[in-house]
């Protein structure tokens, strides 16, 4: 046979070739296609991805045109019977053919070929049967005499007349596409080396071609994907929410895998339950299924993050009824990823046709879940912010009715206090106006104890016994201590009120000593009791309301001698820096330290009972208020038995 | 006992205690007293009687109490030169106030104090009515 066709390439080249392909498909974004990485969802940053995917699919649709233009050079059907022909010329073969790999379902086809019968088109044989199955595998010619008695023959080429044969590899670098084969009908005519030589050439030819044709396909259907992403991801970013988007990706995963359903299952992170519901050409009913990430296809995808292919999904152990019982017969599953999390799963179904699931349909699935995911991603950020915003917008609502609540609860308050106040103001009037017409009752029969019992104690009716005039004084003396109670009851429910208010001078603290002991001279000397004074020369002037220390001082020296039977009353005064101290002196009972404590506060603390203070009426409690409306302090010594010392003091510079 | 004054006094009291005590200390002391029981009466008693002093009670029953008799009194020509002392149980500052808002010329609390009291009806009298109306 002549070698008249000296036509070689070097698999350099194709590999040469090979990489310039794939540079031009990285640089057209096909195996980018979607964004990587994690979107931001922030309006200025979708705005600008949504551009990108534009610019990326009229960059697409550019390198289409081209591939068009090129077509004819690119399309098999053309270019293959040229090839074999070209192959059976050079080699001087009675006929030949070229054995195609369907990789997808691993069968070898015979589409193209020369003088042989019109029937072989039909052929399909197990990727790993025949010659072709065999040069494949090994990547090396093989060269046969006696065709038909070889374990590896094939009935219809045998039928064909195939008597002597020479099978090449069509490879791109060690990737087998195919086979080339040249058959001589008679034995005597067989292939020489050169032959074999010619041949690999001219398979090196057929599998660029061969390649050259799968990625023009694989461009044009990379590009009709595209061009279906482009659409999802534009609606899917535009749209935000999921119950739009999903229902979407469902649909457009299908369609894109030539799938006849699909659907989306999502992990809920909270209590790790997966749900499906968005679905495409699937019963409603299975929107209601949930299920765990320990069981079904989603939950095993969702928990490896890695895509599976279950063709044959009623034998898979990870089966649903529910999805068996709708048809499913086969799944290609993807996971759902955000960043390094996975959200849930798409699963593209075949309902009953047979349809296996490849790896190209993982890496398209993998694409469509990649700005699906980006979309989710968008979504629940959306949903986030959004809902932060109306927890915002609640709380800030909340607040505002809480703040209203406070303020008519304040005004309500408002309300009731002044209310409560106008009450108080008319209980303290109804109080001052008992208390006027108490004093008022009870002085008008005081007026008769009195002035009848001081009548007769003057002599006016006549002579009185000593006895009469004994019995006599006890009625008029306790109608006087009645009086003094009454007296003070209202001079206490005046300063209680607030309507007592001291009068400041600067006077001479000696004189209004003296003043008082002179008053109550007569009362002493009734009981028989000496009363004096001890005022030192230094003595200053102190400010004063000289009105209230005389009471104060009338009541103490008053008290003193009722409690002192016999001895003495002494009343002093103290100066220091800081204050007077004015003191009253008794050499009387005294009294015990468990009636000290309450002795100033008897208006508060009437104990029933007790006899030894009976007498001491309110004059001690007023007193007290009115050294305390001088900033001063009141205070008692006394040792029961041998007498007792009331002192207060009264602040100097102030008063 | 005292000697004749020729000084007369009206008691207004509707107390019969009062008029009592204050009839028999006043009258130990040389005094006719006349005594009335409410404002009517004792504006009756006026008719045909001008006294020295009168000691008017402020809580009167009837229409007159105290204080209007008082005013009703300082706006007869021929009484109004006559000093009323309020001789009163209402000791309120508010009291006294009214009292000498509607011409009294003093004021006496019940309690009173017999002892003291021929002394002070007599100062008032000899003072008589400082600023009649």
């Amino acid at each position: 046979m002549a070698v008249n066709a000296p036509v070689r390439l070097k698999k350099q080249a194709i590999g040469n070739k090979q990489r310039t392909v794939n540079d031009a498909e990285k640089n057209s974004g096909l195996k980018t296609a979607g964004p990587e990485g994690r979107e931001v969802c922030i309006p200025a940053e979708q705005a600008r991805s949504q551009e990108e995917l534009l610019l990326k699919s009229r960059r697409l649709e550019q390198l289409a045109e081209v591939a068009r233009e090129i077509s004819s050079g690119l399309d098999l059907a053309v270019l293959l019977p040229k090839v074999v022909k070209n192959a059976v010329m050079l080699t001087g073969a009675d006929a030949g053919t070229v054995a195609l790999l369907d990789e997808e379902r691993q069968e070898i086809r015979y589409p193209y070929h020369f003088n042989m019968p019109a029937s072989l088109s039909e052929l399909t044989v197990p990727a790993d049967a025949g010659l072709a199955g065999k040069v494949m595998k090994t990547g090396k010619p093989v060269v046969l005499e006696d065709y038909p008695s070889h374990p590896a023959q094939i009935p219809a080429f045998s039928e064909a007349g195939v008597v002597t044969i020479l099978a090449v590899p069509v490879m791109v670098g060690n990737k087998p596409l195919g086979a080339l084969g040249l058959f001589g009908k008679t034995s005597e005519n067989k292939f020489s080396q050169a032959d074999m030589e010619m041949a690999m050439a001219v398979a090196d030819q057929a599998a660029i071609a061969v390649e050259n044709a799968n990625l023009f396909r694989k461009t044009n259907d990379q590009l009709r994907i595209q061009r279906k992403l482009n659409k999802v991801a534009l609606s899917i970013t535009s749209g935000l929410e999921l119950e739009k988007v999903l229902p979407d990706v469902a649909r457009n995963a299908a369609k894109m895998v030539n799938g006849e359903a699909a659907m989306i299952a999502l992990l809920d992170e909270s209590d790790g339950s997966i749900t499906y519901p968005y679905s495409y050409n699937l019963p409603r009913h299975l929107s209601q299924v949930t299920g765990t990430a320990e069981s079904g296809i989603a939950g095993d995808v969702i928990r490896k993050g890695k895509p599976r292919i279950d063709n044959d999904y009623a034998a898979s152990k990870n089966r649903r009824t529910e999805f068996v019982g709708a048809g499913v017969s086969a799944v290609a599953s993807v996971p759902l990823m955000i960043g390094d999390r996975c959200i849930g799963a798409i699963g593209v179904m075949d309902l009953g046709k047979g349809r296996r699931f490849t790896e190209d349909d993982i890496d398209i699935l993998t694409l469509v879940s990649r700005q699906a995911s980006v979309a989710v991603d968008n979504a629940r950020l959306y949903n986030e912010q959004s809902r932060s915003a109306q927890q915002l917008e609640h709380r800030v609502r909340e607040r505002t009715d809480a703040l209203s609540r406070m303020y008519q609860e304040s005004e309500r308050k408002s309300d009731e206090l002044a209310q409560a106040n106008r009450r108080l103001q008319e209980l303290d009037r109804m109080k001052s106006e008992f208390l006027a017409n108490m004093s008022h009752e009870l002085r008008t029969p005081l007026n008769s104890i009195i002035g009848f019992s001081k009548l007769i104690l003057d002599g006016l009716e006549g002579d009185v016994t000593p006895e009469q005039r004994q019995d006599l004084e006890i009625v008029h003396n306790n109608g006087m201590e009645l009086l003094r109670l009454i007296d003070d009851l209202l001079d206490l429910a005046k300063i209680e009120a607030g309507r007592v208010t001291v009068d400041l001078s600067t006077i001479s603290p000696s004189v209004l000593v003296e003043e008082v002991v002179m008053n109550m001279r007569t009362n002493a000397a009734e009981k028989g009791l000496k009363i004096e004074y001890t005022i030192p020369d230094t003595i200053e002037p102190v400010k004063m309301d000289a009105g209230k220390v005389r009471q104060i001082l009338l009541n103490l020296v008053g008290n003193a001698i009722k409690f002192t039977e016999a001895g003495s009353i002494t009343v002093s005064i103290e100066q220091s820096p800081a204050e007077s101290v004015f003191s009253v002196t008794d050499t009387g009972i005294g009294i015990s330290p468990e009636q000290i404590d309450v002795i100033f506060d008897r208006f508060h603390q009437i104990a029933p009972g007790e006899a030894n203070a009976a007498g001491v009426g309110l004059g001690l409690t007023i007193s007290k208020r009115f050294v305390e409306m001088h900033n001063g302090r009141i205070w008692v010594d006394s040792e029961p038995g041998k007498g007792t010392t009331f002192s207060f003091s009264i602040p100097r510079g102030e008063g | 006992m005292a000697e004749e004054k020729n000084k007369s006094i009206l008691i207004v009291d509707d107390n019969d205690d009062v008029r009592r005590l204050l009839t028999k200390v006043l009258e130990r002391s040389g005094y006719r007293v006349e005594a009335a029981v409410d404002g009517e009466s004792a504006l009756q008693v006026l008719e045909s009687f001008v006294p020295d002093l009168i000691l008017m009670d402020i809580r009167l029953p009837g229409e007159l109490d105290g204080l209007e008799t008082t005013r009703r009194i300082k706006d007869d020509a021929r009484l109004q030169r006559v000093p009323v002392v309020a001789l009163t149980a209402s000791v309120l500052e508010r009291d006294r106030h009214l009292a000498l808002a509607a011409g009294c010329s003093g004021f006496i609390a019940k309690p009173v104090d017999i002892t003291a009291l021929p002394g002070t009806v007599e100062k008032y009298i000899e003072r008589g009515v400082t600023a009649p109306r």
